[in-house]
C-alpha cells in the first residue's frame, strides 16, 4: 500500500520573541487556524480522520502535555479524533509525517494529518529541561550545546567564517525571491485574529537585503560560551582539533520562530472516496543514530539509509531540502554526496525564514513538494539534522 | 560515663549540657572513628535526660574540629557495604541531634573544617569567632574526597546549588564574616567574648530547635519546583558539568561524584539525600584516583614539606641571612621568596643596575598583588626592605647560605665558585641552581666539596612548590640536613636527588619532550599530541612546552650528554633539522613548534602537517600512554640507579615538579595506578613497536612478578 500527500498548509513564520506576530496567539491556535484551513480547502469529511499525529519539542506550559489532542479538540473535528504528540527534537515535524505514512503503509490508519508546532516565543526552546543537559552522569564530559558542535564541524572540515557566511547570504537571497514571486504562497495559510483580522500572512524573519558586510559583523554566539566552558568537552572527544573555529552566528543558524505545519495524508481509496487528487508519494522515511556531541552529521547517513532502502542514488533526487539548522549542515551534505548548491533548499531556509522546532520537518517537506509542481519535477529529499546525534530523511515522489 | 576520652561533657545549673571536644594525645580535635562514636553517645546522653535543656558543642582547644583523619581514609579496609552503613549510622546521629527537640548550637572557635564544619552544620544555631585564623568550609576536595557527613546536602540547602558547587569543588573557606553573610553562621563573636556563655543565652532567649529542611513547605533555594523539573537548574548543572570537566578532563572522580550527589539530592528529601551522597562517597572514596591523591598530597607531600627525609641526627639549623648570586629570572625568583619567608637577601650581579632590575621583578610582582587586593604597601615596603641589591662579593660574606643562579655555563659558574668561596665564612654552604649540570663536577672547583650541594629552583619561583636538593659526591650528611631545613625554611617542598646528568625532574621530563617530538615525526597529529597530554592531566603539551625551554637550549644540553642512545641521537638531529631547516626553535623567537603571532593566541604551525605528513590511524590511549610510561620507565631507573632514593620522592618530584596527573598518586604509583601486570604488557607492546626506551630493566619486572595482582609500590 502506498501513502500519499493529499495537501500541505503551513503557518507563516513569525518571530520567535515577545514582540513577534504570532506571540501574541498560543501554540494550539496555530493548529487550530491549519486544522480548519485543511478542512476548508479540502471540503473535508472529518468524521473519517483517525489521527493526528504531532511533532513538539518544548512540551512543557501550552506545548506540555499532548498539544495534539488539545488542538483536536479545539478544532471542530470531531471527538472521534484521537491525536499524539511526538518529541525526536528537530526531526519531530518530519517523524510525524513518516509515522502517518507507515501507518497507512501498513494498513492501519487510512486517513491521518500529521505535522507539527512550535511557540518559541511563548515556550522558549530549553525551559522543559534535559537530563541530556543537566544531569551529572548523563551530561559530564559528553554534553556541548549545538552551536558547539556544529562550530565543531565547521572546524573539523575546514569550513570558515566567510563560507557560512556565503551561504547564509544565498539563503536570505533565495528565499526573499520565493517571497516575492509567490512560491510559498500555495500553502501558506494567513493566521487571523477572532474577528478575521490578519496577524501575519507571510513569513517575517526573512532579511532580504542584508549583505555579506552586515553578516561579517556579527559576533559569534558561541565563542565565549566555548571558552569557558565546552570547547574542552569538545576537543577531548575530537582530539586532532587544536581549537574550535567559532564561525555561527546569528546571521547563519537557523532563526528561533513561530509556526505550525500539517499534512493530510492517506490511502489511495481514501483519496478516491474523498475525491482528492494525491499530489505525491511518500517512498521512504529514514532515521539513524549518530555521535552525539557532534550531534548534527546526521543528515549525510540517514540520507544513506533512505536511498539504499529504495534503491535510489543520490542523483535521482531533483531537489533536496536540507534544514539549515546551522550553515554547515546543509554545506556539508552538499559536498558529501556532490551535489549541486542550485538542487539545495532552492527557496532559502530556515537561516532566513527560521526553524520553529517541531514544525520545521513537515514544512520543509511542504516546500519542496510545492516546488516540485512548480518546476514540474519529480522527485525531492527533506533531510534534517537532530539533537543528541540523530538524522532523518524522507523521499517523496509526485504521481 | 566510662572510658571517654575525647569529649568532656558537664550540665550547667540552667540544664545546659555542655559537650566539649578535645582529642586526646593531639594538638587539634581530629574526627576520628572512637572520638565520633564518644561524641554521638555522648551527645545521646544529653538528648535522653530529661534534666537537659539544651546543648552546646565546643573545644577545649585552640581550633574547633579541624576535619577527618585522612590516614584513616586511605588505609580503609572495609567494604563497601560496610563504608555505607557506618555513613549512614553517622547521618542517623546527626539527624537525631537536628530533631531531638532540644536547641543544639556549635560554638565554633577557631577553625571548623571538613566533618568539624559538617558537625555544625546539624546544629540548630552557629556562633562563630571572628579570630583571623577562624575558617569555616568543606575542604574534602582539595584531598580527592568529598564532605560525606551531610555537608552536600545541608550546604545545598542553606546556599543553593551554585554557591554549594561551588564552595565544596573549591575547597573554599570562610571567614566568619563571609560565612555569616551566606548564612552558614547565625551569630558572629570577637575571640575575647566568652562563645560559650553566647550560646546559652541564645538557647535561654530563642532555643529553637527546627532545622529549615525539617519545615514541610521547605525548598532548596533556586530550586521553586525541584531539581529534575525545572528549567534554570538545568542550564545551571550545565555549566557547572562542563565547568567541572574542563578543569579536570574528567580524571578525577571525586568532582563528577560530588556534582551527582548535589544534582540527586537536590530533588529528595533531607534523609534521601544523605543517602545520595554516602552512596556517591563510598563510590569516591574506594576508586583508586581518590586514594593516589590522599597518599600523594597528604601523604608524601606534607611528609616531605615538613622535612622527614632530612638525615637523622641533625639540630635545625636556622638561617637569615641568604646571598643570592645572580639577579635574573631565577635568582630574583629565589630572593622574592627567601624575602616572603621573612629572611634577609643579599642580591648580587655583576652591576648594582642588574641586581636592582632583579628587585623590580619582586617589586612588580608585589605591585600586581597590591592591585589584587592581595597584599599591602606597608608589607611591600618591609618585603623590599629584606632585599639589598649588590654588585660587590664582600656583601656575601655575612651570609649563612649563597646560592649562585647565574647563566647555565659550567666555566662561569666554576670562576663565580671560586671568586665567592674567597669571600664566605669556612662554614657556609654554597648551592648551586643548576638544573642541568651534575654537581659533583661543578663542586671540583670549589676548595670545600663537602659543603657544596645544588639546589634546583623551578620557573617561576614563587610559584613552584618543589626544590630538588642535589647531593653531590662529596656534599656531607650535614650540609644537606642543613640544606633541607633551610628548604622548609622559605615553605618549598625539597626532595633530595644524588647527583646524575638533570639530576630527576629535568631528566624524566625531558624524556616526555622527547616523546611528544617523536610523535610528530611518527606523523601523529600535533594538535592530537598535545590534547591527549592534556586530556591525561599534563598541565602543558610536550611541543608547547619545549617551545617554553627553547629548541635551541634543549639541542645543547643533549649536544653535552655523552651518554645519548640511538634513538635520543636521532631525536637530536631532528631537533638539529628544525632548527636549522625550518627556523623554529621557540617562543622567545616567536617561532617553535606553535606560532605566537602578537595580540593573538598561539597556534600550531600549520607547516608540521607537511612536514611529517599525518597518520590517519593514531591511537588516542598509546599516545597517552607513550608520554606517561617514558616519564615513568626513566622515572624507576632513577631510583634503581639510586638518583632518587624512595619511591615517594619520584612521586612528589612529578606532581609539584612535572606537573605529572596527582590522580595517579605520581610517577611511580603510576605503575600500580595501571596495573602493575597491565603495565608491564603494554610496556613491552611499546617497546616492540617503539623501542628499547619502553623496555623495563629487570629489576622492575622482578618486582611486578613478584606483586603479581598485588601493588608494587607501597601497601594503599
Amino acid at each position: 500500500m502506498d501513502a500519499y500527500i493529499y495537501d500541505s498548509v503551513r503557518t507563516p513564520r513569525g518571530i520567535g520573541k515577545n514582540t513577534g506576530s504570532l506571540a501574541l496567539l498560543s501554540p494550539v491556535q496555530l493548529l487550530t487556524t491549519l486544522l480548519v484551513a485543511l478542512k476548508e480547502r479540502n471540503n473535508l469529511d472529518t468524521s473519517l480522520v483517525e489521527d493526528l499525529i504531532l511533532g513538539c519539542v518544548t512540551q512543557t506550559g501550552e506545548q506540555g502535555g499532548n498539544i495534539a489532542k488539545v488542538a483536536a479538540q479545539c478544532s471542530n473535528y470531531g471527538d472521534h479524533l484521537s491525536a499524539v504528540t511526538l518529541n525526536r527534537y528537530c526531526a519531530s515535524g518530519l517523524e510525524a509525517v513518516n509515522q502517518a505514512a507507515a501507518m497507512i503503509k501498513s494498513g492501519w490508519s487510512n486517513l491521518i494529518i500529521a505535522g507539527g508546532v512550535e511557540s518559541m516565543s511563548r515556550v522558549p526552546m530549553g525551559i522543559d529541561g534535559s537530563a541530556w543537559v543537566m544531569e551529572p552522569e548523563a551530561a559530564f564530559g559528553k554534553f556541548v550545546p549545538q552551536g558547539i558542535s556544529a562550530d565543531l564541524i565547521a572546524t573539523k572540515y575546514g569550513y570558515s567564517r566567510n563560507d557560512v557566511d556565503h551561504f547564509a547570504l544565498a539563503s536570505q537571497k533565495r528565499a526573499a525571491m520565493a517571497q516575492k514571486n509567490g512560491f510559498f504562497d500555495k500553502s501558506l495559510i494567513p493566521v487571523k485574529d477572532i474577528n478575521g483580522l490578519v496577524h501575519l500572512a507571510k513569513d517575517e524573519y526573512i532579511r532580504g537585503n542584508t549583505t555579506l558586510e552586515i553578516l561579517a559583523g556579527l559576533s559569534p554566539a558561541f565563542e565565549k560560551m566555548g571558552e569557558m566552558l565546552f570547547d574542552q568537552t569538545a576537543i577531548d572527544k575530537y582530539l586532532d582539533v587544536e581549537k574550535i573555529n567559532h564561525v555561527h552566528h546569528a546571521g547563519n543558524a537557523s532563526g528561533i520562530v513561530d509556526g505550525a505545519s500539517l499534512m493530510l495524508i492517506g490511502s489511495k481509496e481514501i483519496g478516491e472516496k474523498l475525491g482528492l487528487k494525491p499530489r505525491a508519494r511518500i517512498k521512504m522515511g529514514a532515521v539513524i543514530g549518530s555521535e552525539p556531541l557532534i550531534m548534527l552529521e546526521g543528515p549525510i547517513p540517514a540520507t544513506k539509509k533512505a536511498l539504499r532502502n529504495t534503491k535510489m542514488n543520490v542523483t535521482d533526487i531533483d531537489l533536496f531540502e536540507v534544514n539549515e539548522a546551522f550553515a554547515v549542515v546543509p554545506m556539508r551534505l552538499m559536498d558529501h554526496f556532490n551535489i549541486d548548491h542550485s538542487k539545495v533548499n532552492v527557496n532559502g531556509g530556515a537561516i532566513a525564514m527560521g526553524h520553529p522546532l517541531g514544525a520545521t520537518g513537515c514544512m520543509i517537506l511542504g516546500t519542496a513538494l510545492d516546488e516540485l509542481e512548480r518546476q514540474n519535477k519529480s522527485t525531492a529529499l527533506a533531510t534534517l539534522c537532530v539533537g543528541g546525534g540523530m538524522g532523518i530523511a524522507t523521499i517523496i515522489e509526485r504521481i | 560515663m566510662n572510658n571517654i576520652k575525647h569529649i568532656k561533657y558537664s550540665i550547667d545549673k540552667d540544664g545546659i549540657a555542655i559537650l566539649t571536644w578535645d582529642v586526646a594525645d593531639s594538638p587539634v580535635n581530629i574526627m576520628n572513628e572512637v572520638a565520633m562514636a564518644e561524641f554521638f553517645s555522648t551527645i545521646n546522653q544529653a538528648i535522653e535526660d530529661d534534666a537537659v535543656k539544651g546543648i552546646v558543642i565546643a573545644s577545649a582547644k585552640k581550633d574547633f574540629i579541624a576535619g577527618g583523619d585522612l590516614k584513616w581514609f586511605l588505609n580503609y579496609d572495609k567494604s563497601k557495604e560496610e563504608c555505607f552503613e557506618m555513613l549512614m549510622q553517622t547521618n542517623t546521629h546527626l539527624r537525631k541531634i537536628e530533631t531531638c527537640g532540644k536547641p543544639v548550637v556549635a560554638a565554633i572557635n577557631g577553625l571548623a573544617l571538613g566533618g568539624g564544619c559538617e558537625v555544625a552544620l546539624a546544629c540548630h544555631h552557629r556562633i562563630m569567632s571572628n579570630h583571623p585564623k577562624s575558617q569555616i568550609g568543606l575542604v574534602e576536595c582539595s584531598v580527592g574526597l568529598f564532605p560525606g557527613a551531610g555537608g552536600t546536602q545541608r550546604f545545598l540547602r542553606m546556599l543553593g546549588s551554585q554557591k554549594t558547587i561551588q564552595y565544596i569543588t573549591q575547597s573554599k573557606k570562610l571567614t566568619a564574616e563571609q560565612a555569616l553573610k551566606d548564612g552558614l553562621v547565625d551569630a558572629v563573636c570577637s575571640p575575647e567574648d566568652d562563645i560559650i556563655a553566647l550560646a546559652k543565652n541564645w538557647i535561654l532567649t530563642k532555643g529553637t530547635c527546627e532545622q529549615p529542611w525539617d519545615n514541610k513547605r521547605f525548598k532548596v533555594p533556586g530550586t521553586p519546583l525541584g531539581v529534575g523539573q525545572v528549567s534554570g537548574v538545568s542550564e545551571f548543572f550545565s555549566v557547572a558539568n562542563a565547568m567541572a570537566y574542563k578543569t579536570t578532563h574528567g580524571n578525577l572522580p571525586h568532582i563528577k561524584n560530588v556534582l551527582s550527589a548535589i544534582y540527586y539530592g537536590a530533588a529528595c528529601h533531607i534523609n534521601k539525600a544523605l543517602e545520595v551522597e554516602a552512596r556517591y562517597f563510598v563510590d569516591t572514596l574506594f576508586s583508586k584516583e581518590t586514594k593516589n591523591i590522599i597518599r600523594a598530597s597528604f601523604l608524601y607531600i606534607n611528609d616531605a614539606a615538613k622535612g622527614k627525609s632530612k638525615p637523622k641526627g641533625y639540630d635545625t639549623v636556622i638561617f637569615k641571612k641568604i646571598g643570592v648570586i645572580g639577579a635574573g629570572m631565577m635568582g630574583a625568583g629565589i630572593a622574592y621568596v627567601n624575602a616572603k619567608a621573612g629572611l634577609e637577601v643579599v642580591l648580587k650581579d655583576v652591576s648594582l643596575e642588574k641586581a636592582e632590575n632583579g628587585k623590580d621583578y619582586v617589586k612588580a610582582q608585589e605591585q600586581k598583588k597590591l592591585e589584587n587586593g592581595l597584599t599591602t604597601r606597608d608589607k611591600i615596603e618591609a618585603l623590599l626592605q629584606k632585599i639589598q641589591p649588590s654588585d660587590s662579593d664582600s656583601d656575601l660574606a655575612i651570609c649563612d647560605l649563597v646560592i649562585e643562579a647565574v647563566f647555565e655555563n659550567e666555566k662561569l659558574k666554576n670562576s663565580v665558585t671560586k671568586e665567592t668561596e674567597k669571600v664566605i665564612q669556612e662554614d657556609v654552604i654554597y648551592a648551586s641552581n643548576t638544573s642541568t649540570i651534575p654537581i659533583s663536577k661543578l663542586a671540583e672547583a670549589s676548595s670545600k666539596p663537602d659543603k657544596f650541594i645544588g639546589l634546583h629552583f623551578f620557573s617561576p619561583v614563587e610559584k613552584m612548590p618543589l626544590v630538588e636538593v642535589i647531593v653531590g659526591k662529596e656534599t656531607s650528611d650535614k650540609t644537606l640536613a642543613a640544606a633541607i631545613d633551610y628548604v622548609i625554611a622559605i615553605r618549598k617542598v625539597p626532595i633530595i636527588v644524588n647527583d646524575g646528568r638533570g639530576f630527576f625532574t629535568s631528566r624524566v621530563f625531558g624524556k616526555y619532550i622527547n616523546e611528544g617530538i617523536a610523535m610528530l615525526t611518527e606523523g601523529v597529529p600535533p594538535a592530537v599530541i598535545e590534547n591527549v597530554a592534556k586530556k591525561i592531566g599534563m598541565p602543558v603539551g610536550p611541543l608547547a612546552v619545549s617551545d617554553e625551554v627553547n629548541l635551541k637550549l634543549m639541542l645543547d644540553i643533549m649536544s653535552e650528554d655523552p651518554n645519548l642512545t640511538a634513538h635520543e641521537i636521532q631525536l637530536k638531529n631532528t631537533l638539529a633539522t628544525i632548527i636549522e631547516v625550518h627556523g623554529r626553535t621557540g617562543k622567545k623567537e616567536g617561532k617553535g613548534f606553535y606560532d605566537y603571532p602578537k595580540n593573538e593566541k598561539k597556534s600550531i604551525w600549520k607547516e608540521w602537517t607537511k612536514i611529517y605528513p599525518p597518520q590517519a590511524d593514531f591511537e588516542e590511549e598509546e599516545v597517552g600512554k607513550r608520554l606517561l610510561f617514558a616519564m615513568v620507565i626513566d622515572s624507576y631507573k632513577c631510583l634503581d640507579s639510586g638518583v632518587i632514593r624512595e619511591p615517594k620522592d619520584a612521586d612528589v618530584g612529578s606532581i609539584l615538579g612535572l606537573g605529572f596527573p596527582i590522580h595517579t598518586g605520581g610517577v611511580m604509583s603510576y605503575i600500580d595506578y595501571v596495573g602493575a601486570e597491565e603495565f608491564a604488557v603494554y610496556s613491552e607492546k611499546l617497546a616492540l613497536k617503539y623501542g628499547e626506551r619502553f623496555a623495563l630493566p629487570d629489576s622492575l619486572k622482578k618486582r611486578i612478578e613478584k606483586a603479581g595482582t598485588g601493588r608494587v609500590f607501597y601497601n594503599n
